[in-house]
């Protein structure tokens, strides 16, 4: 390797060619001026190309039909032959029966003995919850899981299928699962009359929705945590493959709902997903994502509209990170699961039980098939209908472009800073070569620097004229935003051992305790603020810098959270990538508080709110004072909800909000407030 | 500069490792693979030292990759209970930071002795970039930041990595050289060779660095009169290697005398040569080596393992006037290639970097490595956790996050080898000759 200079621009041509961009100081060039000349032009086309380009994947011509990787499953390769003996109905009579009995329980002990009549291994799981927060007042919750074991004849008890289902008393506000119950029951005693079981099939109902199977979950792998103590489970069965979740009301259905969203953003594989779509269509029936069913003509606009609604939905659903279901809990475990949801209208056709049962017989007996664990389509997918899927590789370029926006603008300040920098150095250059002073001897050297640390004593004890500019002025900010995540983290715990003593509720506890504590990070800047020489605090530091990497590492986290959970990558960056791409100090006060208001808009705490908001216009409401007051009240319950996810189920929402999107949005606050 | 930000520095650094300690952190990142190797686990070496304790050889299974004498030592450490066992692994952090403060001030007394005898042949109207006493104080504060407030370090001393001694040895190495103590440097290399081998090529920049010093002392001639060829230098170079090799068989037969058996060299050298695990890590040999035909597996363990040790050779004729920045590269350069890299080295690697911090403003790519390092140390353990736990993406996700930080380290070489070089060659030419007679500026290409 020779350094040499070249003279000859033909020459270095050549060589630049072999060289490629980071070794090629004029192609690099090239690019640079071109980001720093056009970067605003460059933002704002990245991001709306990537947004349109996104919205518009769920256009049937540009998705993917979805198709099944995993060929031994030989989805609806047998007849379906599930014709009940027993007497649904009077099934469904029976069970009701048993839920109005003992109306604040669940009839356990009949199911036990429905499942032990049925001669399956039966086995209940005691296990009791700690609720965390104090919301017990340190009291444990004790629960009962039933399960029965139907062994497979073929095989020795290595691999495992499960059944499952929530059971949920009379005086719930969940919808019943009746139907659930009794076809369980059916189809337990049709599968035990069957030779071809090669794994073993579990017939799970749990008490407590999600926390119930949470504790049987942990039972059956055998992790103890510090809120679920899962007790020990008498029975085992193999390694469980797949599970399929029920939730199916009485027999007024009118067609089937799957639901996939898993905790933390985990999608099952889209094998699974697709099975179960065409064994619902195999038996004609009809089958939807969040109640959206497939729309006859795709490639009309209307088609668009309403593919796009679904998308929507799904990913709304999605971004949230909390389970839709009981299947959600499965896939932590590297166990793929979906759950089917019956739904029900008094009127007009019926979809039978028996027909749910020849679906759920045939997705049982293509999952028999299995030879590995589920591992060949996409983990990573969208659906914009039931048998559309948009893939990683299809969503993730207009993603990259979105955040490409935000990245754009920050090596465009980069480049601004370093060009900074250099002429300032320039300068001092400039004024030393003007003082021409020689420097050859060593010792002449030593009497300078010690001049140089005499002047080096009195600059630190000047008034910081230079603190504009550096890593030194914008490291203590950053610093700050990291410690409110922190706090925030920390911080429910910390309130609800205090709030017994105020006998105020622990929804509200919480509410009030991280709305203290935001709004400690909404005066944040004020607190940091320096006092100059002039009476008034001045907020001053390099905020160009601190954009710039406020910038990066608002990629950093939207790439990663899109890793994870795209949904909730999408909907972080398409709104808040074009506030801080915007944001910055000026001096017109119009402007300021234009920017200090978008970004309130944007801070965390309206973020949850207006998704709370969003979430409760599904429900019903009256008027719009009422919907506040509605999405209020489910913003603090979702919070808890939240929280309490983070301890009992390990979640990462808090976790995500708290260490990343809450410093990111603080940064770019403080942005704001930094005096010119 | 006053002394006070590098003793907040220094606390705060040993602070939050002890803070860091209590929280359920350290688990966790035992578990990283980017942290913890085969070679340098702590639960291993706490497997090895459980056989030890049944009088059972550690080597004799699969788990064990220690050398016998940190077997020793670990075996020592463990006799106290686990939170004397935390303060000691922050106290051997505390140790190498030491070190590097001293390696960082002997530096500069080197740097600043080499100038003067170099700055003859200097251009005139270089001065900026010539080096001050402040210059390097400053230095120094950066070691101390890079080392203590670095995330790689901190991670692997959570980790209780055993990579510690190794990584102190090293520092020995650098330690010693610059104090001029021959026999002590090549005990400490011999030390980092029995530890993992591949430091054996650091004798080539002691040999040359005490070559230089040995004719210096004696005929007071500078860098660009002396041979590098002429029989003195070659005795010179054969004394170094040979002393050095001497002194490992002394250590390896000290081994086998206190094991009673030559069986450990097949689980600890083997080991790192065979590559036997194919655990994922931040390195570039387990994927390759799970595609691989085993028919071709030695063959290609020969290339790799070359790799690791091939770059000494040009690299220490081109930096033959340059012995400190030569180990510093290839400390580096085996860092990155060798086969079960983990983020102990890369915190070595990084703490040293400020030494270098006046070619800083020749390098070119400091703004994409570092956007390289972040991203890839922020979606490595994403994507592993993705596919291990989750078991949604697979192993080429987790992959290329391994292979793109190994660029951004083998970028950051480059260009830190590019800005020496760059700055040496201006140092000798000057700014005059940048500059056409048009005024507009030429450019300095890599040839």
């Amino acid at each position: 390797m020779v350094c040499k200079t070249c003279e000859n621009p033909a020459k270095t041509n050549k060589i630049n060619r072999n060289m490629g961009l980071l070794s090629d100081p004029k192609k690099r060039q090239k690019i640079l001026d071109v980001i720093s000349k056009y970067n605003n032009h460059l933002s704002v086309l990245c991001y709306i190309a990537g947004v349109t380009w996104f919205l518009a994947l769920a256009y049937q011509p540009l998705n993917a039909r979805t198709y099944f990787s995993e060929n031994a499953l030989l989805p609806g390769l047998v007849e379906n032959e599930f014709y009940p003996e027993l007497d649904m109905e009077a099934l469904v009579q029976e069970y009701n029966e048993q839920l109005q009995k003992e109306k604040k329980n669940v009839p356990r002990k009949w199911v036990a003995d429905q499942f032990t009549a049925l001669g399956l291994d039966t086995y209940i799981q005691n296990y009791t919850i700690l609720y965390p927060l104090q919301l017990t007042r340190g009291q444990s919750v004790p629960g009962q899981n039933v399960y029965g074991i139907l062994r497979a004849r073929r095989a020795s008890s290595t691999e495992s299928i499960v059944l499952s289902m929530p059971l949920r008393q009379k005086e719930s506000d969940m919808p019943s699962t009746t139907g659930s119950m009794v076809l369980m029951l059916a189809l337990a005693k049709y599968f035990r009359q069957k030779p071809y079981w090669a794994k073993d099939i579990i017939f799970l109902a749990t008490d407590h929705e999600q926390f119930g199977m949470q504790a049987w979950l942990n039972g059956y792998h055998e992790i103890s945590s510090e809120y679920i103590s899962p007790g020990d489970l008498m029975g085992r069965s193999g390694s469980i493959q797949a599970a399929l979740n029920l939730e199916i009301p009485d027999s007024n259905l009118k067609h089937l709902d799957i639901k996939i969203q898993g905790l933390n953003g985990q999608l099952p594989n889209l094998d699974l997903v697709n099975l179960v779509v065409r064994l619902c269509q195999r038996e004609r029936v009809e089958v939807s994502i969040h109640k959206q069913k497939d729309y006859y003509d795709a490639e009309s606009v209307d088609g668009y509209k309403h593919s796009l609604k679904t998308m929507m939905k799904m990913m709304w659903s999605h971004a949230s990170g909390i389970p839709t279901g009981n299947h959600g809990l499965f896939h932590r475990y590297h166990i793929e699961a979906v759950t089917i949801e019956g739904i029900t209208k008094r009127k007009g056709h019926h979809i039978s039980l028996a027909k749910t049962g020849r679906v759920i017989e045939g997705i049982f007996r293509s999952l028999n098939n299995l030879l590995e664990r589920f591992h060949q389509s996409f983990f990573f997918y969208i659906l914009p209908a039931t048998e559309r899927y948009i893939s990683i590789g299809l969503y993730m370029p207009p993603f990259g472009l979105i955040c490409a926006a935000g990245l754009i603008k920050a090596v465009a300040l980069w480049i601004a800073i370093s060009t900074r920098n250099s002429d300032d150095n320039s300068d001092s250059e400039s004024k030393t070569s003007d003082s021409k002073e020689e420097k050859e001897s060593e010792a002449k050297k030593e009497k300078e620097d010690a001049k140089q640390t005499d002047t080096d004593n009195e600059d630190e004890d000047a008034p910081e004229e230079a603190s504009r500019e550096g890593v030194s002025t914008v490291l203590p900010l950053i610093l700050f935003s990291f410690l409110m995540g922190v706090f925030c983290f920390t911080g429910p715990e910390f309130v609800t051992t205090m709030s017994p003593s105020f006998r105020i509720g622990v929804e509200d506890t919480v509410f009030f305790g991280l709305l203290a504590l935001f709004s400690a990070c909404l005066l944040l800047p004020r607190t940091v603020a320096k006092k100059s020489q002039s009476t008034d605090k001045r907020l001053i530091f390099d905020w160009e810098l601190l954009k710039s990497l406020g910038l990066i590492f608002q990629s950093l986290v939207l790439f990663s959270i899109a890793l994870m959970n795209i949904s909730l990558a999408f909907f972080l960056a398409v709104f808040i990538i074009p506030v801080t791409v915007i944001t910055h100090p000026c001096k017109n006060r119009i402007f300021r508080w234009m920017q200090k208001i978008l970004l309130l808009l944007l801070c965390p705490a309206v973020q949850i709110f207006i998704a709370s908001m969003i979430s409760t216009m599904e429900g019903k409401y009256k008027g719009s004072w009422d919907l506040i007051q509605k999405s209020f009240e489910n913003m603090k319950h979702g919070l808890v909800l939240t929280i309490l996810d983070r301890y009992l189920f390990g979640s990462w929402m808090y976790g995500v909000f708290c260490f990343a999107v809450l410093p990111t949005w603080l940064m770019f606050w403080t942005i704001v407030h930094c005096d010119l | 500069m006053s002394s006070y930000p590098l003793i907040f520095c220094t606390v705060s650094g040993i602070i939050i490792r002890l803070a860091l300690f209590r929280t359920s952190l350290p688990d966790w990142i035992s578990l990283q693979p980017e942290v913890s190797t085969p070679l340098t686990s702590w639960e291993r070496a706490m497997e090895g030292i459980a056989l030890k304790e049944y009088m059972i050889s550690p080597y004799a299974g699969d788990l064990f990759h220690e050398t016998p004498l940190v077997l020793r030592i670990l075996g020592f450490m463990t006799s106290f209970s686990d939170n004397t066992i935390l303060l000691m692994f922050v106290g051997l952090d505390a140790l190498c930071l030491i070190l590097m403060v001293k390696i960082a001030n002997l530096y500069g007394g080197y740097l600043l002795k080499k100038q003067a005898k170099e700055v003859k042949r200097y251009a005139t109207d270089c001065d900026t970039l010539i080096i001050k006493t402040e210059d390097l104080r400053i230095i120094q504060f950066y070691v101390i930041v890079a080392f203590s407030l670095n995330p790689y370090s901190i991670a692997a001393c959570l980790a209780k990595s055993t990579a510690v001694f190794n990584n102190l040895s090293i520092l020995f190495i650098f330690y010693f050289m610059l104090k001029e103590n021959e026999y002590l440097c090549y005990l400490f290399i011999a030390m980092s060779a029995y530890l993992s081998i591949y430091p054996i090529t650091l004798c080539v920049p002691a040999a040359i660095f005490f070559m230089q010093s040995s004719k210096f002392r004696k005929n007071k001639i500078s860098d660009t009169e002396m041979s590098y060829t002429d029989s003195p230098a070659l005795f010179s170079y054969c004394r170094t290697v040979g002393l050095c090799v001497v002194m490992v068989a002394a250590l390896i037969g000290f081994s086998a005398f206190l094991e009673g058996s030559w069986s450990f060299i097949s689980s600890t050298y083997g080991f790192i040569l065979m590559v036997p695990d194919l655990t994922p890590n931040m390195g570039v040999f387990w994927y390759f080596f799970t595609e691989m035909f085993e028919h071709f597996r030695m063959f290609f363990i020969c290339v790799f393992q070359i790799n690791v040790v091939i770059y000494t050779v040009p690299l220490s004729v081109k930096l033959k006037e340059h012995p400190v920045f030569l180990m510093y590269i290839l400390v580096s350069l085996i860092c990155i290639f060798k086969s079960y890299p983990s983020y102990s080295d890369v915190g070595l690697m990084l703490s040293l970097l400020p030494l270098w911090r006046y070619a800083f403003e020749y390098m070119r790519n400091s703004f994409v490595v570092a956007c390289m390092y972040i991203c890839t140390t922020v979606f490595g353990p994403i994507l592993y956790h993705l596919w291990i736990y989750a078991g949604s993406a697979n192993a080429n996700f987790y992959f290329a996050t391994s292979l793109a930080f190994s660029t951004a380290q083998i970028f950051l070489i480059t260009d830190l080898l590019y800005a020496y070089l760059r700055r040496e060659f201006d140092l000798e030419n000057g700014f005059k000759h940048l500059i056409r007679e048009d005024g507009t500026k030429k450019q300095v290409i890599l040839d």
